[in-house]
This record gives structure tokens, C-alpha cells and sequence, in this order.
């Protein structure tokens, strides 16, 4: 009976024990649930406060890179995350020379208590930035409740909040309680997480409008022209080395220098001014500073969203060069107009004298009149010829028809009809073209031209003395690439300032005017050039210099099938041969 | 060497109270396994390795400053020229 007794006591004694037991393992379940889902909701409501944060900072900040803004929205955010007495931040100019301490006072504590605030930020600002602060350099602002000077509350616990952009500490947040040990690592992580994020993100918009920066700096100093920019205040913001070496300034000169610089030229200040308050563009100025003619062009600067005027830019505009060329063709035109006057007043006159003396002039006397009125109308219509060539030329026209034949024969027959003007001068003629000459390629019409214009030149630049005309192959590495022409006379010769342009439009203009008594457009050498490259050859020339005579080069491609054996055995002899062969023709003085 | 790197935390610690605030920043190196740490931010002892400690005392400390706990540690480096070799190698 007994035993049985202790089985049912036993028995129901361990189920109450199991039923507690499992009452307390189910307890601890719950509570461990409870935990959890408390660190959860804790996860959650950072992670919502984080996104929120964030967004906000985003849409207020977009790209501007306003530190100072997001610290404001990080610190105005703060209420809805944690307890606090007060929200406090400091920043700085960009010197640190200022520091601005924005006090948030939630409740209501003395002004020892913001002086602890102060100090605690003055003591972590000088530890990152390794430089001493003092309150001096403090400008406070404190709003929010009213200081309770009869409070004994201390400063019970606090955490900083250091806002950082590429390496520089831009402002501090402090968040501190009258409570002790309110802040710590777990409370504080969505902040510091927060701050990390935008100051990263500003960070690299900070290093994309620097890169972008330092791109259009350098699009800006490689302007080919003088460039500057002054904002409202007239502060110079940019000026490029074109424009220091247009005014011979330092390299990295001030407003004044640049002032300085155009002074009596120009008046900056007023242009900038009149820029700002014209409604248009304003008229293109023209100075002339150290002898170089410069066109002012100024324009307004605006600010994007605002459009209002930020700043004035300065663009000077260099032309000198397109002076002088439209000079230069002004007495091309004037030049032109003589040579066709000079004749066609020569046959008016002519023909008039023959009109009205015709019965008195006898006939052989008539004769002679008509011969000076063809040759002075042949010179007329090889000025005009050559007039025609050139705008040929200019408008991509000009053809050459060439095909295989002999330079040799060209430039004997050439010779021939040269040789009267060659004796009627004290000049000695030599000739000397090579043996075997191989057959060139070549425009037959073309080409005299080419050969007319070096020869009569040689003649008309040499008083007396002597002009050597050789014709031979010109070999690389012994293979024959083309024929090589030269005529070199013991004339007048060139300076290296004139044949500078020698083989431009108006290049013979300055030659022509030296060489006065002998008429010509002066544009055979432009003419020359352009068949001679037609033709797939190179023209050039050299000169010792003025009084020393001259030489002219140019080179015509070998006949097509002695052409193109010539090419394969070079190409077999040496690779550079073929850059050589198939590189445009270049000019060489 | 283990007072060398002792001290260095702690310096480094002591740093970070001031720039964080104590309560951060101790929380933060209380937490970090093998040091341990008391309330003035004084290391007493090292378990781990002491230079692995180094990088982990840094690196964590840089999840809430940044670059400025790494310039912080470097700053401090310059006056353990035993721990800065050791760690270079």
C-alpha cells in the first residue's frame, strides 16, 4: 500500500515538476522571443530612421556639396532616435579661424551645462585637428528652451559626432543628457553609419566636380586664346596662360597685373561693368597690345537656376595673323587690278592710235602695233590663266592628267625656248640630266608650267652669273624612287623670313615688289606646288640667304610600271622605304 | 613589448573618448574580444595577438571615425618605433 502510495506521490510530484519546468522553459522562450523582437523593432526603427535620414539629406542636398546642411539635418533629426537635453554643433570656416556653436537646448539646463558642451567640442575639434581652439574663436547661438540658471544639472554622458569630407573635419555634433551613461556604441552605430555615408557620398561628389574642375581648367588653358573670368565683385576666378604670355604678365598674375597690362588699350573694369548691365552682346572691341592686334569679346556668366549674373568672361581673341593676311590680300587685289590695267590701257591705247591715225600709219608700222597688242594680250591671259588655276585650286578643281613619259625631253625642249632670254643676260646655262633617265609619270602641260615658272624665276632673280639645271634619280638605299629636278641660280637668293611663305598665295608678293621691273601674278610658286603634289611629287627649296642665290627642288614619280618594280625592290630593300613612298609629299626648305 | 602595445591602446583609447566621447568609445574597445579595458580607457591586458589587436583596435574604431582612427594609431605609432617596426614587417 505504502509503495503504491509513494508511486502516485512520485509520480504526480515529477508531473508538477515537469508542468513547472516546462511553464519556465515556455517563460524563457517567450522572454528570449520578447528580446528579440525588442533588438528587432530596435534594428528596424534605426534602419527606418537611417532610410529616412538619408532620403532626407539626399532631396535637400541634391549635388550641392553644403556640408554645413547636412549637419543641420543630421542634428535636427536626432529627436526621434534618442533622449537628449541638448543638440549642439560647431563649423568652421575654411581656415578654421571661426568656429559657429549651434546650441539646441531640449530641456531646460543652465548655461554651466553649455559650457561643458563647449568644452568637451573645443577638446575633440583640437584632438582631430591637432591645433588649439579657444573660446575666443567661438561665435554661440543657443535657441530652443530657456536656460534655467537655477539648475544643478551636470553633464551626465554625451557622444560626438565628427563630420569629415576627403580627409578635412568639416563640423562636429554633440548629443548630450543631463542622464548618466545614456550613449553607447549599440545606440549610437545608425548615427555614425549616417555621418559615414554622407560624408562619403559628398566626398566623391567633391572629387567628380574637382575632377571636372581640373578638366575644364585644362580645356581652359589650352584655349588658343586669352581667356579670363571676373565675378560681380570683380575678383578675378580665372585667367589662362595664353592670355599671361598675349600680355606678357607673370605666369599667375593678379587683376591688377592684367589691369596694368591693357592700361590705356583697354578699361576692364568698365567693360566687365557695362557687360553686367547690358541686356545684349556687347560690340566686339579691337586693341592693339605689344603689337599684336586682339578683338575683346565679354560675356555674361550665369548662375544655372537662378539665372542671374555670376561673373563677366573676358575672351581675347588674336588676330594679327588675319590682319596682316587681309592686308596682304588687299595688295594682292590692288596688285592685280594694276597688272590687268597696265596692259589693257597699253592696247586701248594702241588700238585707239590705230583708229584714228589709220590712214597716216603705214602698214608695217600697223604690223608692229598688232604684235605688241598680241603679246600684251598674252600677258594679260596668263595672268588670268594663273588666276584661274589658283581658285581651281582653292575649290579642290585642279586635275592632272599625267601619263608615262620622258622628263628628259621635257626639260631639254623647255631649255630651248628659254635660251634667247638666258643670252640676251650676262648668265651661264648648264644643263646636266642624267644618263638613262628612266620615264617619269607626269602632266605634260602641267609640267612645263612647273618648269616655266622655276626657269623664268631663276632668270628673272639673276642679273648674271649662272644657273644649273640637273635632272636625275633620286635613289634610297640604290633603289630609284623618282626623279629628282633641281634649278639653282646664283640670283637674288631668300631670306629665311620671306621663304617662310614662299609657296603660299600671296608668298610672292614682298618677291614680286623687290623684283619690280619684271611683271608677273607673283603666283607661280603657289601654282607650282599645287601641281607638283597633284602629281605626287614634293617641291621645296634652300637659299644661304639673301644675295647668295637660290635653289628649287621638286620631284616627279617614275613611270607607273618602273614605279612599281622600283616600290617592290625597295619594300624588299628597306621597310622605312615604303613610309617613305606612300607619305604625302612634304615641303623642305 | 605587451606594456608597449598596453599602452598604446590605451592612449589610442583615451584619444578616441575625447573625440567620440567616453561613453562610445569605451563601449566600442570594451567590446572588442581579447583586450580588456576599464573605465579610464586603461588596457589592462592583451589576450590575442597583440599585432592583430593593433589592426582590430584600428579598425574599428574607423567604422565610427574613420579616417581618423587610422591617423590617430599612425599619429601614435611614431612614438612606439619598436611596435611600428614590428608591425611593418
Amino acid at each position: 500500500m505504502d509503495t503504491v502510495f509513494l508511486i502516485v506521490a512520485l509520480t504526480t510530484t515529477l508531473s508538477a515538476l515537469s508542468a513547472i519546468l516546462g511553464y519556465l522553459f515556455m517563460r524563457q522562450k517567450f522572454l528570449n522571443e520578447l528580446a528579440k523582437s525588442k533588438i528587432r523593432q530596435e534594428e528596424l526603427k534605426g534602419q527606418v530612421y537611417e532610410t529616412a535620414v538619408l532620403k532626407e539629406i539626399g532631396e535637400r542636398i541634391g549635388y550641392s556639396l553644403d556640408a554645413i546642411k547636412i549637419i543641420e539635418i543630421i542634428s535636427g533629426s536626432l529627436g526621434s532616435l534618442m533622449p537628449y537635453s541638448v543638440i549642439s554643433r560647431m563649423t568652421f570656416d575654411p581656415k578654421y579661424e571661426k568656429i559657429r556653436f549651434d546650441c539646441n537646448v531640449k530641456d531646460s539646463v543652465s548655461l554651466i551645462f553649455i559650457n561643458e558642451i563647449k568644452q568637451k567640442m573645443i577638446r575633440s575639434i583640437s584632438e582631430i585637428t591637432q591645433k588649439p581652439f579657444f573660446d575666443s574663436q567661438v561665435d554661440e547661438s543657443i535657441y530652443g528652451n530657456i536656460l534655467n540658471e537655477q539648475s544643478k544639472n551636470h553633464l551626465g554622458s554625451f557622444f560626438n559626432l565628427p563630420f569629415i569630407i576627403n580627409g578635412k573635419l568639416v563640423g562636429l555634433i554633440n548629443v548630450s543628457s543631463v542622464l548618466e551613461n545614456l550613449y553607447d556604441e549599440a545606440n549610437t552605430a545608425v548615427l555614425y553609419r549616417i555621418s559615414k555615408q554622407a560624408s562619403d557620398a559628398v566626398s566623391k561628389l567633391q572629387d567628380v566636380l574637382e575632377a571636372e574642375k581640373s578638366r575644364l581648367s585644362q580645356a581652359v588653358q589650352s584655349l588658343t586664346d586669352g581667356l579670363l573670368m571676373v565675378d560681380r565683385d570683380y575678383h578675378l576666378v580665372l585667367v589662362n596662360k595664353k592670355l599671361c604670355n598675349m600680355l606678357s604678365t607673370v605666369s599667375n598674375p593678379s587683376l591688377f597685373d592684367i589691369v596694368n597690362a591693357l592700361s590705356g588699350k583697354l578699361d576692364l573694369r568698365s567693360s566687365v561693368e557695362e557687360t553686367i548691365a547690358s541686356e545684349n552682346d556687347l560690340p566686339v572691341k579691337e586693341i592693339i597690345v605689344k603689337d599684336k592686334v586682339l578683338q575683346i569679346v565679354t560675356s555674361k556668366v550665369l548662375d544655372k537656376s537662378t539665372q542671374k549674373v555670376i561673373g563677366v568672361i573676358v575672351l581675347f581673341h588674336d588676330v594679327t595673323d588675319a590682319k596682316s593676311l587681309e592686308k596682304l590680300r588687299q595688295d594682292f587685289t590692288s596688285m592685280m587690278v594694276h597688272e590687268l590695267r597696265s596692259p589693257l590701257t597699253s592696247i586701248k591705247s594702241t588700238a585707239d592710235l590705230i583708229t584714228s591715225q589709220m590712214e597716216k600709219i603705214k602698214k608695217d608700222e600697223i604690223s608692229q602695233y598688232l604684235k605688241s597688242i598680241n603679246s600684251t594680250s598674252q600677258s594679260m591671259l596668263e595672268l588670268v590663266n594663273d588666276l584661274l588655276d589658283v581658285a581651281k585650286m582653292e575649290s579642290d578643281k585642279f586635275d592632272v592628267i599625267c601619263q608615262n613619259g620622258d622628263f628628259a625631253d621635257l626639260v631639254a625642249e623647255r631649255v630651248e625656248v628659254f635660251k634667247p632670254q638666258v643670252s640676251s643676260k650676262d648668265i651661264n646655262l648648264t644643263i646636266n640630266i642624267e644618263k638613262g633617265l628612266p620615264k617619269a609619270y607626269f602632266d605634260v602641260v602641267r609640267m612645263k608650267q612647273v618648269f616655266n615658272n622655276l626657269l623664268s624665276n631663276a632668270i628673272k632673280f639673276t642679273r648674271s652669273g649662272e644657273i644649273r639645271i640637273k635632272v636625275e634619280t633620286e635613289q634610297v638605299n640604290g633603289a630609284a624612287v623618282d626623279i629628282l629636278v633641281s634649278i639653282a641660280d646664283s640670283g637674288i637668293g631668300i631670306d629665311p623670313e620671306e621663304g617662310r611663305n614662299l609657296f603660299s598665295r600671296f608668298g610672292q608678293l614682298v618677291r614680286g615688289r623687290q623684283a619690280a621691273a619684271f611683271k608677273g601674278s607673283g603666283l607661280g610658286l603657289y601654282i607650282a606646288k599645287g601641281i607638283v603634289e597633284a602629281s605626287g611629287g614634293r617641291i621645296w627649296f634652300s637659299s644661304p640667304g639673301a644675295g647668295m642665290g637660290t635653289t628649287f627642288y621638286f620631284t616627279v614619280p617614275l613611270a607607273r610600271e618602273t614605279h612599281e618594280e622600283t616600290l617592290v625592290k625597295a619594300v624588299q630593300g628597306n621597310d622605312s622605304l615604303v613610309q617613305k613612298i606612300t607619305q604625302a609629299p612634304k615641303q623642305s626648305n | 613589448m605587451e606594456n608597449n602595445y598596453k599602452s598604446l591602446f590605451s592612449e589610442f583609447i583615451k584619444k578616441q573618448m575625447v573625440i567620440l566621447g567616453p561613453g562610445v568609445a569605451l563601449s566600442k574597445a570594451q567590446k572588442i574580444r581579447g583586450l580588456t579595458v576599464d573605465n579610464q580607457g586603461q588596457v589592462s591586458t592583451i589576450i590575442s595577438d597583440p599585432k592583430l589587436m593593433l589592426k582590430k583596435l584600428t579598425e574599428d574604431f574607423m567604422e565610427f571615425s574613420g579616417h581618423l582612427a587610422r591617423e590617430s594609431m599612425q599619429m601614435l605609432l611614431s612614438d612606439y618605433p619598436e611596435i611600428a617596426k614590428e608591425i611593418s614587417k
